[in-house]
């Protein structure tokens, strides 16, 4: 029987697993839609980041101990239960694999320009396996002594590209943005999203009944460092520039100077961005191996870890010709995709449990 | 990848016995199919390098540019 986590450990998990596809997306993306507001855009995700908080309390306090594949047969039947997680376990595949991808190309393209990406992808699959193989206690532990860390990192780096920042960049935002906000608000909602993961942990997680109360905390607190990666991003280099620039916050932080003496702070930046990325990747494939568990009924998942890291790497480059096709395919088709498995799949579940008198 | 598949093999090996000791034969299916499809897969990347993009069909498969 694996060790239970305490829920503060699964949203702190949840926090880290985010900062990676803020960095990477929503910045960009907000830009585009939103120009010089998109700092703002964050704020969009609140409303349904905490009605994806109340989804989750009920069936959390209807089914304490179960996990969302034990929801789904109970309130929508087991063939069509089991449907539903096929789905889900494709979505997470496909993400693996897209996440996988993204972090093999930025280290290429930042620091390691010479080395294949099969060695790149290799150290983090052998890393995945060791994890899994400790399970989700141990790498939950390491999140938890990781955040503050990583919180003060951010926050130094957010200190010091304040001097650079150029407040005519920030504003002015008027009634008349609201649409384009609402708009750029796609991704942050997206990133958010991601919650619905601890939906698939439910049966590992201890004290549930203060879903409420954490999930809040932890929705606001993507927020408020969503608000300050995008507002750092367009202050530093402009609305024009991070609308074009895949990576605005490393070209933001790439400024970054202290008295004209220190600089390259980037590599902080990169250290952050793996650790999230590690914790995304193993995040996406424990839920796939659990759902695999489910449908299959296997006693164990612990024995598809490797076939499937196998899997994982012809997967992780055939899913896209190059990075620019990355990106349209997470604009235009994740995103979206993402949108149905994070809040309306989840939303249909508790609407049918409320009409069979189960939820 | 060579070297991956190798790696996955030998490691593979010992929780395919593990498997069989407990006669987990549904446990060694499902490895058996993931493993056979994965190798597969490694295999025609390997003869068709860059030729295949799933992100490319997906999108033409819902018209977007």
């Amino acid at each position: 029987m694996e060790k239970k986590i305490s829920l503060r450990e699964a949203v702190t998990l949840y926090l880290l697993v985010t900062v990676s596809p803020t960095i990477m997306a929503s910045t960009n993306y907000a830009a585009q839609q939103a120009n010089q507001a998109a700092w703002l855009t964050p704020l969009v995700a609140v409303l349904p980041g905490l009605f994806l908080v109340w989804m989750m309390n009920r069936l959390f306090q209807k089914y304490p101990s179960s996990s969302f594949d034990e929801m789904l047969y109970d309130i929508c039947g087991v063939a069509v239960g089991k449907v539903i997680l096929v789905l889900y376990g494709i979505w997470f595949l496909v993400l693996s694999a897209v996440y996988l991808r993204f972090y093999a190309e930025r280290i290429q393209s930042s620091l390691l320009t010479e080395t294949g990406i099969d060695v790149l992808l290799i150290i983090m699959f052998v890393l995945i396996w060791f994890s899994l193989r400790k399970g989700l206690k141990t790498v939950s532990g390491f999140a938890d002594l990781t955040l503050p860390v990583i919180l003060f990192l951010l926050a130094l780096l957010v200190l010091f590209a304040l001097p650079k920042i150029r407040i005519q960049e920030l504003y002015p935002v008027t009634y008349l943005d609201a649409v384009p906000i609402l708009k750029g608000g796609l991704a942050p909602i997206s990133v958010t999203g991601y919650l619905i993961c601890l939906l698939f942990l439910g049966n590992k997680i201890k004290n549930k009944s203060q879903m409420k109360k954490q999930g809040t905390i932890g929705i606001l607190l993507l927020a408020g460092i969503s608000i300050l990666i995008i507002g750092i991003s367009i202050g530093t280099c402009g609305v024009s520039v991070t609308k074009r620039s895949p990576i605005p916050f490393f070209l933001a932080v790439k400024q970054i100077q202290i008295l004209g003496i220190l600089e390259r702070f980037e590599p902080i930046l990169i250290g952050v961005w793996i650790i999230s990325d590690f914790l995304l990747i193993f995040l996406f494939i424990y839920c796939f191996l659990d759902i695999s568990k489910s449908v299959c009924n296997l006693q164990s998942s612990r024995i598809l870890v490797l076939p499937l890291l196998l899997l994982l790497l012809p997967l992780t480059k055939i899913i896209a010709s190059s990075r620019f096709e990355l990106e349209l395919f997470i604009k235009n088709v994740v995103g979206a995709v993402g949108m149905v498995f994070k809040y309306i799949i989840p939303a249909g579940v508790i609407l049918l449990g409320k009409m069979r008198k189960k939820c | 990848m060579m070297f991956w598949i190798a790696l996955v093999g030998i490691v593979g090996f010992i929780d395919i016995k593990a498997a069989v000791r407990h006669k987990n034969y549904k446990e060694i299916a499902a490895f058996l199919v993931l493993a056979i499809g994965a190798v597969l897969l490694v295999l025609y990347v390997q003869q068709h390098p860059a030729q295949i993009s799933l992100a490319q069909i997906t999108m033409q498969l819902f018209h977007i540019r």
